[in-house]
């Protein structure tokens, strides 16, 4: 469920309420450039998602529902305007998830450096959707909700790979 | 609950998530305790916090322009959207009746500037074609205009009287004209 506040916001902008927009933005501005950044890995490129983000957002706008958090929202747009970036940029590199620790979360994307250490080998060792499901908890820090509403799964799915992920990782740490 | 959490669980209750049942038994269960310990640890060395990018200033000017462009075009969908529907067809209807008055009025003052002879003359027997109570010249020359238009020839424009109007009522009113200007000069 999306905080009280983040759905009032929303409401507000399904009002035409600018000031709403703007707190929107200012809200997940770093979060969603940042995201970006992970999957692209340069500045330039992360911007430009940035803008293409909230273009999509502000488009949804009025009739936008918030079925659980703005960033659960978030995430998938930001992840497919990545894959659409790298693709029209023809900068996509096969990534052999055997020798670096990145990975890919759609068979286009990096993911710019997972925790150093034994957790990087661990988690590049998981299946792609554990991974996903791990990096959206931990790096993202999402609820089990959001993970469901970003990934279109059902939590009961979410809860699965997350427990399946823990238990190699509890293990093998 | 005798049974100890699993990691899912535990996972859960570190974010706050879990059951109230599960944080029961891990307050009364030294063994989970120690496991959510671990658990807690470890989620700290696994988070990653993302990347602070900066992010220019024209950058947010241009998408907060965005943002108020598009909170305008929201304002203005609702204000259309609460205008009631039987009247929806009035808010159409009414630039197209103010067209049409305005096509109406300037029509009428272009015909109350016409010249006379377009319109049915009464008086024009005795050669007054335009009905400003003389007979000259422009009475013989909006009558000859009025041959060359398309419009009907009105009977009482017939001036010599023999069923016809043509260029002979043209003359014989420009005759009459110089006669007068020559009588009352």
């Amino acid at each position: 469920m999306a905080p009280s506040d983040e759905r009032e916001l929303v409401a507000r902008a399904n009002q035409g309420d600018a000031a709403a927009f703007e707190e929107l933005y200012r809200r997940h501005r770093d979060w969603v450039v940042g995201l970006a950044w992970r999957f692209v890995g340069n500045r330039d490129d992360a911007l430009d998602v940035l803008q293409e983000t909230f273009a999509a957002l502000f488009d949804r706008f009025p009739g936008f529902a918030l079925t659980s958090s703005l960033r659960g929202y978030l995430y998938p747009v930001v992840k497919h305007r990545c894959i659409s970036l790298l693709r029209k940029r023809r900068r996509v590199v096969a990534i052999d998830e055997a020798r670096t620790a990145r990975g890919d979360l759609a068979g286009e994307l990096a993911w710019q450096p997972d925790p150093p250490g034994e957790f990087a080998e661990i988690i590049s060792a998981l299946p792609a959707e554990q991974r996903e499901v791990v990096r959206l908890r931990f790096a993202l820090d999402l609820k089990l909700e959001e993970i469901a509403q970003a990934l279109a799964i059902p939590t009961g799915t979410v809860k699965s790979r997350l427990h399946n992920a823990l238990k190699v990782l509890l293990k093998v740490v | 609950m005798t049974e100890h959490s699993t990691e899912l669980d535990l996972e859960l209750l570190r974010t706050g998530e879990a059951d109230p049942a599960i944080a029961r038994h891990v307050a009364g269960c030294a063994q989970c305790r120690d496991r959510l310990a671990r658990l807690e640890r470890d989620a700290r060395a696994l988070a990653m916090p993302l990347a602070a990018i900066e992010v220019p200033a024209e950058c947010d000017r241009a998408i907060l322009a965005l943002a108020r462009r598009r909170a305008g075009f929201v304002a203005e969908q609702l204000e259309r959207r609460r205008r009631p529907r039987w009247l929806r067809p009035l808010y159409a209807a009414v630039p197209l009746a103010a067209a049409a008055s305005i096509i109406f009025f300037v029509t009428l003052q272009r015909g109350a500037q016409a010249p006379q002879a377009t319109a049915p003359l009464a008086a024009a027997a005795t050669g007054d074609i335009n009905r400003d109570g003389r007979v000259d010249i422009v009475d013989a020359l909006l009558l000859a205009r009025a041959l060359k238009s398309d419009q009907p020839h009105d009977p009482a424009w017939d001036q010599n009287r023999d069923g016809r109007v043509d260029q002979a009522d043209v003359d014989r009113i420009a005759q009459a004209a110089v006669s007068l200007q020559r009588r009352h000069p």
